[in-house]
């Protein structure tokens, strides 16, 4: 069946005049996950939901939303009626209290629920008259994060989300987002570079490095496609070259390490036929790989 | 919802403009005209209050209307500061932008209803002026003085739109800088070369309304170009 995405992105550049912000990043989000763009500060992940939000324009490529072509500035309009965004930068109209903010958001989508807002003015403990100035930067995130839940939509981007918050309100906030995904198939992009934080709650990756999506997919299928085997071997340089076309191969005197994505049979069969010897395959932590991956990247630029 | 944005945003604003007016009502009709009568005392009372009135329409109009002007344009555009000139853009814009309204429309409302303050506050500073100005002893009864009006009002709007304009490229702290740099040039300009289309004094101190006719026209397209330059810069620009 094919998979319908709530984000296509093709092939996007921006150049700034002194940086090359993205280089074609191409992104699927299927419609309904939880996915995660992950990557390290600069990579280009908020440059992304700003040309998605019609925020920037790209100076190449395509870029679709919710099956409507993003970069047209009407289409665009229509995108964010059905889309809530949590930007980086979490400040809010600093002359407004908290009640302010939710009344004025809430006049701009009719499809506003007042129950969860009530819901989670409550669970998040929002002092709806004070200013938002007075807000604690914990409470002005879950105050963003109850603006982007109540609106009812299609789909939340989300850049940083658990910025500020301590470890159980942080908690608090990823369950709220599952729970959406769960009970109202909202799709939700959380761009991030808290990688253990995201593994937590999202099914669907993206790993970003450099303006490029170097990698994405389901959890569940990177995870299993993905292992480190370990042997030994005295290998000759032209056998180590075999390896390093499988995965990301590492070395250290006989001990042969080989991160390997959909290959590992390969490996393993070219480790025994060259005798190597006490074969491990172990599954790989997410940040293990994004590290590896990334640093791969560096070494191929 | 945009309307009760920009309300909040420029309410302290809209207070400030009011306190400039009532500190130079306080000069004008309190310090002024007892220091000018002895000072001038061959001129008749009416003569007397045509001066002051020239004061009057020259320091409203040609200064505290179009910084009046700059404060109630300045906030909500790029900035969000309710009070001050804060220098960089605040965060609060991507969330605004994030909102399924178009940029013009953003920037429309908050134009329209600090524009629409600004009318209100000239027509007030006005009628307070010439309301008060009896009670104490400043006679302004040979003046046919809301000829005066228009005039003011539209070099008010000439430099309101500047601020608009202005808004939109830099941030408050800059905007204001150049705005006032700008009205200073402006204003000196017009008082070493009159009688051309930046001459404000000679504008401000006609006696007919709108007239010259040349200058209104050209004081009102330049308003309109910087509006429409202010909504080209909010459409086109990259957050």
């Amino acid at each position: 069946m094919k998979t319908i995405h709530a984000i296509e992105t093709s092939a996007l550049t921006k150049r700034y005049p002194k940086v090359e912000a993205l280089r074609g990043m191409t992104l699927n989000v299927p419609q309904g996950s939880l996915s995660g763009l992950i990557g390290l500060n600069g990579a280009g992940k908020t440059t992304t939901l700003r040309i998605l939000l019609g925020m920037a324009r790209p100076t190449s490529g395509t870029a679709t939303v919710l099956g409507l072509d993003a970069l047209d500035p009407e289409k665009n309009r229509i995108i964010r009626s059905r889309t809530a965004y949590i930007p980086e930068r979490k400040e809010l109209f600093p002359y407004m209290t908290a009640g302010d903010v939710i009344r004025f958001t809430a006049g701009f989508y009719s499809t506003w629920n007042k129950d969860l807002e009530a819901t989670y003015v409550k669970r998040f403990e929002i002092p709806l008259d004070r200013k938002v100035t007075k807000l604690s930067k914990g409470t002005l995130t879950k105050l963003h994060m109850l603006l982007a839940i109540a609106r009812g939509a299609s789909l939340l981007i989300l850049d940083e989300p658990t910025d500020g918050l301590d470890a159980v309100a942080s908690e608090e906030a990823l369950q709220a987002l599952t729970t959406l995904v769960a009970e109202q198939g909202t799709t939700v992009l959380i761009c991030s570079h808290r990688i253990e934080e995201v593994e937590q709650i999202a099914d669907h990756l993206c790993l970003v490095h450099k303006g490029v999506c170097f990698k994405q997919g389901y959890l569940d299928d990177m995870r299993s496609a993905t292992r480190r085997i370990q042997f030994g071997l005295d290998a000759a340089p032209d056998q180590l070259a075999q390896f390093g076309q499988l995965g990301i191969l590492k070395q250290s005197g006989l001990a042969i390490s080989i991160l390997t994505d959909q290959n590992t049979d390969k490996v393993i069969d070219l480790a025994r036929n060259l005798g190597g010897f006490d074969i491990e395959a172990h599954p790989v932590p997410l940040r293990e790989m994004f590290v590896e991956l990334v640093r791969s990247q560096d070494a191929l630029a | 919802m945009l309307w009760l944005k920009s309300w909040t945003e420029v309410r302290f604003r809209f207070a400030l403009t009011i306190f400039l007016g009532v500190y130079i009502l306080a000069i004008l009709l309190g310090y002024l005209p007892p220091q000018m009568a002895v000072k001038l005392k061959t001129l008749s009372s009416q003569d007397l209050g045509k001066r002051i009135w020239e004061i009057f329409v020259l320091a409203y109009g040609g200064a505290m209307l179009p910084v009046s002007a700059k404060i109630l344009a300045g906030a909500g555009i790029n900035a969000q500061t309710s009070m001050g000139m804060s220098h960089g853009f605040h965060g609060s814009m991507s969330f605004l932008l994030s909102m399924p309204v178009s940029r013009t429309r953003l920037m429309a409302t908050r134009a329209s209803f600090g524009a629409a303050l600004m009318l209100l506050l000239a027509l007030a500073t006005f009628a307070a002026t010439v309301t008060l100005a009896p009670s104490f002893h400043v006679d302004f009864s040979s003046i046919n003085v809301w000829a005066y009006f228009p005039n003011m009002l539209v070099v008010g709007y000439f430099f309101y739109a500047m601020a608009v304009w202005l808004s939109t490229i830099f941030d408050e702290f800059w905007a204001g800088t150049i705005g006032l740099l700008i009205l200073g040039m402006l204003g000196g300009y017009s008082s070493t070369t009159p009688h051309n289309w930046l001459d404000f004094a000679t504008y401000l101190l006609s006696p007919d309304p709108l007239q010259p006719l040349g200058q209104t026209l050209f004081l009102l397209m330049a308003s309109a170009v910087q509006i429409e330059a202010a909504r080209w810069v909010v459409e086109h620009k990259e957050y």
